[in-house]
Formats: C-alpha cells, sequence, structure tokens
C-alpha cells in the first residue's frame, strides 16, 4: 500500500566534534505545499538540508521519500527518486551554455554512456529534440530564453538563481529543495522568484526551502518549519508561527537577515 | 630483516623529517610542491660542493672547483642557502602565482616543471655517478643488536634532536603558532593582525632549510645523486598520506613508518636481489591506504568529492 | 576572425619547425622528417589519451607511461617474439589485431584499478598514485626478467607489422631514402590519430561528453543532479588509459626493441608538455603540440652541443631536460591554454 508521505524524518541525528548540530525526532511532508525551513544562523537548517538530500551522513535515523529508505542511498541516486535541490551559493556549470546546463541535468542516464553516444541513433535524436524543446519551455518561464546559447559565466547572479532552478526543474521533481533561493537577489527578482515558486507549486511539486527573507517566508508558505539549534521548536502555519512564543525567543537578540 | 634494523631508523628518521617539511608548506600554502625533493637534493649537493677537495672532479664544469671546507661548516652553509633558495622560490614564483589567482592544479604543474629543470640543473652541474661527502668511512658496531656506524648514531641523535626541536618551535613560539594559525585559516590568521605573506615566507625558509638539512643527512648516510630528490619524493607522499595530510606530527608518524618498512622489506626473501622494488612497497601501501582509509591515521576526514 | 587566430598561429608554429629542420640538417632530411614525426605522431596520440583525462574531466594522471607501457607489453608478449639476454623466442602468438585489442584493454584495466581507490578522493592523490603506479610498473618490468626480458627487453617482434605493409609503402621508402619499416609506422600513427579523433569528437558532443564537463567543473552539482560522478570519471579514465596503451604498442613498433627504460616517468612529463603546448581541451592540439615539442626538443640538442664540447648523452639529456621544465613552466604560467586551448573553458582549479 502506497503510503501518501512523500519524505518521512525519523530520529536524526548528526554531531561535529560533541556539538549537536541537528536532532529531529520526526518530520513528514505529505500535502502538496509550500513549506518553509526557518531558524536563527546556526540553527542546523543547511545541515539538515544536506542530511536529507544525503549530501552529509546521519550519525543516526531513518529517511524514507516515497515509500523508499533513502538512508543508505548516495546522494546521486535521489535525483532520479525525484527529490532535486539547489545550492546556497550558486553552483552552475561557468564554462557551459545555459542550453548545456539544462541540457545535461534534463538528459536521461540512458544517453550518457559511451556506447550510445557514439552510435548515435535514432531514439537519442528523437529524445535531444523533445530535451530541447522542454528546455526552451522552462527557460521561457524563468525569463531565460534570451541567454539561451551564451556561457553561464556572463550570467548575473539572480539569473544564475534562476538557471539553477531551471536544471532542478528539468528534472521533473516531486520534491524540490531550495537552499535559500532569494539570498543576495533584489527584490524585483524576489517578486519573480517567488512567483514562480507559487507556479510550481500549483503544478504539484512540493516544495521546501530554507529562507531567511521572513516576509518572503511569510508570503507564500503555506506551512513553517522553525528550527534552533539542531531542534523543532514549532511547526505550523504562518500566522500561528508568528505568535508563536518560543519562535519569538529563539530570535530575540538575534540579528535577523 | 633485523639487519635492516639500523638501515630502517636511518631512513624512518630521514622520511620522517622530510615529510614533517613538506607537510608543513602544504598546510601553510597549500600547494602539493613536487620540486620539494630538488631542494632536499639542493641541500646535499650544495654540502657536496663547499666540502669536496678542489681537486675532485665532482663537476663537470671545470671552471668552478669545490671549496674543500670542513663539513660542519659547508652543511650549515648549505641550510642557510636553502633557506634563501625557498625565500626565492616565494617571492619570484608562488607569490606572483597566488596573486594572480592561479588554480592550484596549474601550480601543481608549474612544480613538476620545476622539478624536471631542477633536477636536470643538477645532473649538468654534477655527474650522474652518486657521490659521497670527503668523511673517512667507518666500520658498523653494534649498538644493542642494531648495526651501525658511529656516525649514523650522531646523525639519529641529531635528528631526533632537530625533530623535537621543530615540534616544540611549533607549539610554543610565537612564530610557530602563527604559522599554525596561518594554516588553519588564512582570513582569520590576517584577522587577528598576522601577515600571512610574511608568514608564508617564513615557512618557505624554515621548510627549505629542513628540506635541506634531510638532504644532507641522506646523502652522509647513503651518497648524493642528481634525482635523489625525486626518489625519495614518493616516499614523503606516501608517509604523508599514511599519517594524515595536514598534521605535522601525523606526517612525521607515517613517514617514519614507512621509512622503516621500505627498509625492512629489502630483508625479506622474495625481495632477494630486487632491493630497488622497496620503493614499490611503499608505494603500493600508499595505494591500499587510499583505498582503505584515505584521511591517514591522524588526518580529519578529507571531503569526498 | 579572432577566432581564426589561434589556427594562423599554429600554421605559423609549424612552417617554422618545418622549415628549421630544412635549414638545420643539408643531408637526410626526409629521413629525419619521417623520424620525427613518427615519434611526434606517438607522443601526439599519448597526448590525446592525457587530454581526454584531463582537458575533458579535468583528471590529473601523471603516470601515463604505465598506461603506455602496460599496453605494449601486453600486446608485444602476444605476438611471436624472442626475449631477454638468451633471446629465447616465443614462437606462438595470436594475431596481431586481436594482440592490439588485448593491450588496450589492459591499460584500461589498470585504469580502473587505479581509478577506483582514489576518483572518489580529491585530484591531487589521483596525481600521486598515478606517479606511484609508474614507477611500481616501471620496477616491476625491470625485475620480472623471465616475462618480460629484463633490462635486456623484448626483440624481433616488429614483423608482425611489418609484414602487413604493402609494397607501394616500401617503394616509396627507398625513392626518398627513409626507413620504410619506420615510415610505415609513421602512417599508421597518423590514420590512428585521425580515426581517434573522429571518435573523440563524436564522444565531446554527445551527452557523455557533456556528462564529462559537468563533472570536470562541479562534481557535487552533478550529484545533485542525479548522475554518477565517479563512474564518469572512471569511463573516461579507462577510455583515455587505453589510447594511451595504443600510443605504446606504436612506440615499440616504432623502436623495434621493448626495453624497460622506455616507458620511464619523463615520458610522461615530455607528454604533458606536448598537451600544454598544444592546448588543453582542444581536439587538434595534443598533436600539434608533440609535433612543435619535438622539434624544440631537437633544437636543444643543437644547443647542448653549444654549451659542451663532445657533449655526451647525459649533457644532452640535461639540456634536453631542462628546457623540458622550462618549457612547462613557462607556458603553464604565461598561456596555460596552449596554442590551440579554449581560454574560456580552461579548468585549473581542483575543488
Amino acid at each position: 500500500m502506497k503510503s501518501n508521505r512523500l519524505l518521512e524524518v525519523s530520529a536524526l541525528q548528526k554531531s561535529f566534534g560533541g556539538l549537536q548540530a541537528v536532532d529531529v525526532d520526526s518530520l513528514e511532508f505529505s500535502k502538496n505545499q509550500i513549506t518553509s525551513l526557518i531558524g536563527p544562523n546556526g540553527a542546523g537548517k543547511t545541515t539538515f538540508f544536506d542530511l536529507i538530500t544525503k549530501f552529509q551522513n546521519p550519525d543516526k535515523g531513518t529517511l524514507i521519500f516515497d515509500s523508499q529508505d533513502i538512508t543508505a542511498l548516495p546522494s546521486y541516486k535521489l535525483a532520479r527518486l525525484g527529490m532535486t535541490r539547489t545550492f546556497q551559493l550558486t553552483r552552475v556549470f561557468e564554462k557551459m551554455s545555459v542550453l548545456e546546463n539544462m541540457q545535461f541535468s534534463g538528459s536521461s542516464l540512458k544517453y550518457e554512456s559511451i556506447s550510445r553516444s557514439l552510435i548515435k541513433g535514432k531514439m537519442l535524436n528523437n529524445f535531444e529534440r523533445e530535451l530541447e524543446e522542454e528546455v526552451d519551455r522552462i527557460l521561457e518561464l524563468l525569463n531565460l530564453s534570451h541567454m539561451k546559447y551564451s556561457y553561464a559565466r556572463e550570467l548575473s547572479g539572480g539569473q544564475k538563481k534562476l538557471l539553477e532552478l531551471g536544471r532542478a526543474l528539468i528534472k521533473n521533481p516531486k520534491l524540490l529543495l531550495l537552499d535559500e533561493p532569494l539570498a543576495g537577489v533584489n527584490p524585483k527578482l524576489a517578486e519573480e522568484i517567488l512567483d514562480i515558486i507559487q507556479k510550481l507549486s500549483i503544478e504539484g511539486i512540493n516544495i521546501i526551502m530554507v529562507e531567511h527573507n521572513i516576509n518572503a517566508v511569510m508570503k507564500i508558505s503555506e506551512r513553517v518549519v522553525v528550527m534552533a539549534e539542531g531542534k523543532i521548536i514549532a511547526d505550523g502555519n504562518p500566522d500561528a508561527i508568528r505568535s508563536d512564543e518560543k519562535v519569538i525567543e529563539a530570535y530575540l537578540g538575534k540579528v535577523d537577515e | 630483516m633485523i639487519e635492516q634494523l639500523g638501515n630502517g631508523l636511518l631512513l624512518g628518521l630521514i622520511v620522517a623529517i622530510a615529510s614533517v617539511s613538506l607537510s608543513l608548506l602544504y598546510g601553510v600554502t597549500r600547494i602539493v610542491n613536487f620540486a620539494h625533493g630538488e631542494i632536499i637534493a639542493l641541500g646535499a649537493v650544495l654540502a657536496l660542493f663547499f666540502s669536496s677537495s678542489p681537486s675532485s672532479n665532482f663537476l663537470y664544469l671545470d671552471r668552478y672547483s669545490p671549496l674543500g671546507s670542513s663539513f660542519i661548516v659547508s652543511s650549515i652553509v648549505s641550510i642557510f642557502l636553502c633557506g634563501i633558495f625557498g625565500a626565492i622560490l616565494e617571492l619570484c614564483l608562488f607569490r606572483p602565482l597566488r596573486r594572480y589567482n592561479y588554480g592550484n592544479v596549474a601550480v601543481l604543474v608549474i612544480t613538476i616543471g620545476l622539478s624536471i629543470f631542477l633536477r636536470h640543473v643538477y645532473l649538468l652541474f654534477a655527474s650522474a655517478r652518486p657521490a659521497s661527502y670527503p668523511l673517512d668511512l667507518q666500520k658498523r658496531q653494534d649498538y644493542f643488536g642494531v648495526q651501525l656506524t658511529p656516525r649514523n648514531v650522531q646523525v639519529l641523535i641529531i635528528g631526533s634532536l632537530v625533530m623535537i626541536l621543530v615540534g616544540l618551535f611549533l607549539s610554543y613560539t610565537k612564530t610557530g603558532k602563527a604559522m599554525r594559525a596561518v594554516r588553519d585559516s588564512s582570513e582569520l590568521a590576517s584577522v587577528s593582525g598576522i601577515n600571512s605573506d610574511y608568514i608564508i615566507t617564513l615557512t618557505w625558509i624554515f621548510s627549505s632549510m629542513l628540506a635541506g638539512f634531510t638532504g644532507i643527512i641522506q646523502g652522509v648516510i647513503n651518497n648524493v645523486r642528481w634525482n635523489m630528490g625525486f626518489l625519495i619524493l614518493l616516499l614523503i607522499f606516501a608517509g604523508s598520506i599514511l599519517g594524515g595530510i595536514g598534521t605535522s606530527f601525523g606526517a612525521m608518524f607515517g613517514g617514519f613508518i614507512i621509512g622503516m618498512l621500505v627498509q625492512l622489506s629489502v630483508g625479506l626473501s622474495f625481495m632477494d636481489g630486487h632491493t630497488e622494488a622497496k620503493n614499490a612497497i611503499a608505494l603500493a601501501l600508499m595505494i591500499i591506504i587510499l583505498l582503505i582509509r584515505p584521511q591517514g591515521i591522524f588526518g580529519s576526514k578529507e571531503r569526498i568529492s | 576572425m579572432k577566432k581564426y587566430k589561434k589556427y594562423v598561429v599554429a600554421a605559423a608554429l609549424l612552417i617554422i619547425s618545418f622549415g628549421y629542420i630544412f635549414i638545420s640538417n643539408e643531408t637526410g632530411v626526409a629521413r629525419i622528417f619521417v623520424n620525427l614525426l613518427t615519434f611526434a605522431g606517438i607522443y601526439g596520440l599519448a597526448a590525446i589519451g592525457i587530454n581526454v583525462h584531463f582537458g575533458w574531466t579535468g583528471l590529473l594522471n601523471f603516470g601515463h607511461a604505465a598506461f603506455m607501457g602496460i599496453g605494449a607489453y601486453t600486446t608485444i608478449l602476444l605476438i611471436p617474439h624472442a626475449l631477454g639476454r638468451e633471446g629465447v623466442v616465443v614462437e606462438n602468438g595470436l594475431p596481431l589485431p586481436l594482440a592490439v585489442i588485448l593491450g588496450m584493454l589492459a591499460a584500461a584495466l589498470l585504469g580502473l584499478l587505479l581509478g577506483l581507490p582514489t576518483l572518489r578522493l580529491r585530484g591531487d592523490y589521483l596525481a600521486i598514485v598515478t606517479i606511484a603506479a609508474a614507477e611500481i610498473f616501471r620496477l616491476l618490468i625491470r625485475d620480472f626478467e623471465d616475462i618480460t626480458g629484463g633490462v635486456y627487453g623484448v626483440i624481433q617482434f616488429s614483423d608482425s607489422l611489418q609484414n602487413m605493409r604493402p609494397n607501394f609503402i616500401t617503394n616509396l621508402a627507398t625513392s626518398i631514402d627513409v626507413s620504410s619499416s619506420q615510415l610505415w609506422v609513421g602512417i599508421i600513427t597518423w590514420t590512428l590519430i585521425i580515426c581517434v579523433l573522429i571518435i573523440l569528437s563524436r564522444l565531446q558532443k554527445s551527452p557523455w561528453g557533456r556528462a564529462l564537463r559537468a563533472v570536470r567543473e562541479d562534481e557535487d552539482a552533478v550529484r545533485a543532479l542525479g548522475k554518477n560522478a565517479v563512474w564518469l570519471k572512471l569511463q573516461s579514465f579507462m577510455l583515455g588509459a587505453s589510447i594511451g596503451g595504443l600510443s605504446g604498442i606504436l612506440l615499440a613498433f616504432n623502436y623495434g626493441t621493448l626495453q624497460s627504460s622506455t616507458f620511464v616517468p619523463v615520458l610522461t612529463f615530455y607528454i604533458w608538455a606536448a598537451l600544454i603546448l598544444g592546448g588543453v581541451g582542444s581536439l587538434g592540439g595534443p598533436a600539434l603540440g608533440a609535433v612543435i615539442f619535438w622539434v624544440i626538443i631537437s633544437g636543444t640538442d643543437s644547443l647542448a652541443e653549444f654549451f659542451f664540447d663532445n657533449a655526451n648523452g647525459q649533457q644532452l639529456a640535461g639540456v634536453r631536460f631542462v628546457f623540458v621544465g622550462i618549457l612547462i613552466m613557462f607556458t603553464m604560467i604565461f598561456t596555460p591554454s596552449g596554442i590551440l586551448g579554449k581560454k574560456e573553458e580552461l579548468l585549473l582549479e581542483i575543488k
């Protein structure tokens, strides 16, 4: 029986040299919604992200994604299962064009072998053509069509963020994990990105994002999870969180971005 | 195998000191310096140059003749010159490379070019035959069951003292601590008022002097060859990997173990007539370590790409 | 127009180089040319292998001589040959094409063996391990005399290749006064280079080539996008290794004998110099670099004669390598993308 829970986190723990970075008893994501993960600096949000995407290995705990136990899987297998993430500092392939960045991301593993690449059959050509159509569609959505053939290096910081988003999208993820999508982005672009995120959610992609921009968070999130010192201290809709005493206390005295 | 114990101690000591010198440099500059072996060789070659008698035809270019000075004096001068050489390398080559943000791959390839260059300069100026210092031959004697010459014992003692001094220097002196600070984080160090460039230059000088010292000892125990640096470099890498890259203590420990193992392996029966292959053992060991525990014994877990 | 500038430079350098050869040799120019082009071709092919490693995937392989060597030894020992000091003759063997394929496979396998532990780790480790492997290879070859002939080596195997030589080549060779066996090897070498480049060109534009470029730049991003970076690196490593193996086989045939002193670390450095000079990452760069490099090397030999009267072998080698070292340093410092490389795509940072 297939569970309708997309991601389940149980008893997840990670410490670094005696310091407990993450200690989450249980957390679930089931409904298709936009969830934001917030908390003061050093709360363990990025580590938590790294743990669920297997960029770091947990000391203890289990992770179940779409009814599959992913605790022991290497990170590259997760994207194939439908979980894709972006990074805080954009990691586009600067020495490749925007088109190639997208093609690489969307390209099927089947065709990325030496033999298949040498014997360019009709299937590969068809696939590449459809892929490029999909790339065009997404670039259109992100307003990047005019940069299609430029080296990614030539993009502005904001455009690079969009490209990273595009790369994640072309993989048709079920769950999209965004690590500070608005970091260092000017207000106008931030609006655009938030728009896009909302559109994606409507299309059925489940989104979890780590963000410091509280306004943005409150504006589009349907659920807000608050972390402090590695633990989850609050979990609910934006209004509930706004008035939660524990949350206010956690942020008290800390500089908010 | 036990008769190799004496040699093992010596080689272990040499590789240990050499490993520390390289590890120190790597820690502060993050460069894998393939030319480090040539600095070691430089120490040996300079000491040979200064101490050989003018009549020995050690050098090809007969226009330059050796000075025939006392060995001790020659060694000390040589060590200082190595330090200066290290400073020159830093000031004229590596600092500009740093300023212009050359990637570490580029720098690595450049150090390989440098090592090829230096090694063959030595070849041109020195004999391809192994040469020895003008010290009288000594017979091996028995020291607690280990066969060594008196000079070897002196070397062991001096070498160990040097190691201890280096350790103390790094742990307790202001400069030593500054070096470790720069190693851990260059930005943080400059914020605390430490001049990174200055410390890096000091590290180059210090490391090169140590390397020169190693070369001289190696020359005393074995002989001086134009490619002695390259030969020992691989052992140093193996030692540093075994002990853990980035920790001086680990490098020393790993270097010592590798030196010992390599020499002791000569005593194994299947090695008869294959003494050169002893290096192969060290290298095979290195590959195995990388398979099992890439961070070495004392290193912290490197980010696995 | 700017894009063609580097081809103009390349052509100019070639013309100057060949011109120099013509001028500095009164007699036997054809012979010198054939010799130079054959060796350059072989080194060029080897450099193409390293280009796949470094230029395409960002891998640091400083032990290419081992791949060349294992290809050569595997192939030569599988065809009829004579071995060692006694000249022990081994009469039976496999047909040459099969032996060549097995030689290339052996090289690929060595690549797998070395790559598996190290490609998970940072780039410097691969560099150190490959140097170590080349050293070990050299020592093992020298020591296992009964199999490899040790320092005396393997001789008398060339017939397998030379028997395939068509008559018109032999006639051509005689008419211009060059060694017909070397001419044959040279023609085969350059033909193979063209074939390999055609294949590589296809691969470069393919999804696989694209994936490799992504891996070269940022492995973590690659993993986050669902691809197995280590496996991709391994494939590239094995491909480059087998090309190296092929070049080693050709080198053996060019020499006519196979000795343990052939596949030594300096060989690897020569090839790197050729690659860097020609242009990392470009298709034609390695071959071009090899040709120009060989001309430079012959030039330094004359220079050595200038410095040392009656320069002996050691001094020649010394001067030659002093220049190789300088060449590598200067090229890497001032024109890291070489003659034909693309500066924008040059990646000189391992994370």
